[in-house]
């Protein structure tokens, strides 16, 4: 096996990660968004249950 | 396995490649470290196995095949008929998978010419998976 076949699978290896990563970021940056948007609105809904 | 146009200095040789010739199956995004872990997957009819062709675990990021954390001899099939496609599996057990290091690992199929010939998608070793 020659050396240029080699690092041709190295890097199309290093790009089948890369690709799943940024599409597994994308993923855990909306579920961030919520579970923000979630805390929120149950701190609303506290503060709403004190106040007099 | 798809293919990504922005990489396209080397697009056309990965589309006409040998590299998706062993499919990973189901391929988890995360296990536990020091826990026995089945690796699945499917030889096309585009390769010949050989008892010398082996499964990796790599740490994403690998140069040369010789940079693997651990491997396994890839078990021939019972009754092979070439050009036929075959669903294998190898057991990777617990003592000799990484730790929780925080790392990306992804298989690949080296064949015994040292050739790769399949890569599957990224996982990390955790404690813990939150999903």
């Amino acid at each position: 096996v020659c050396a240029g076949d080699e690092s041709v699978a190295s890097h199309f290896a290093l790009v089948t990660a890369y690709e799943d990563i940024k599409k597994r970021l994308r993923d855990t940056e909306r579920e961030n968004m919520l579970l923000r948007k979630r805390v929120k609105q149950m701190e609303d809904k506290l503060i709403r249950q004190e106040a007099p | 396995m798809s293919l990504y146009p922005e990489v396209t200095s080397t697009g056309s040789a990965m589309e006409t490649s040998n590299f998706a010739h062993v499919i990973f199956q189901n391929v988890g995004k995360s296990y536990l470290p020091h826990a026995a872990l089945e690796c699945h997957y499917t030889l096309t009819q585009f390769i010949k196995p050989h008892p010398k062709d082996w499964v990796g675990i790599f740490k994403v990021g690998w140069s040369t095949a010789r940079d693997y954390y651990t491997f396994l001899w890839s078990p021939l099939p019972e009754s092979y008929t070439e050009g036929t496609a075959v669903n294998r599996s190898v057991v990777f057990q617990g003592y000799y998978v990484p730790n929780d290091d925080g790392e990306f690992y992804q298989f690949c199929y080296v064949t015994h010419k040292g050739e790769i010939r399949g890569a599957s998608t990224p996982f990390q070793f955790r404690a813990s998976s939150p999903s």
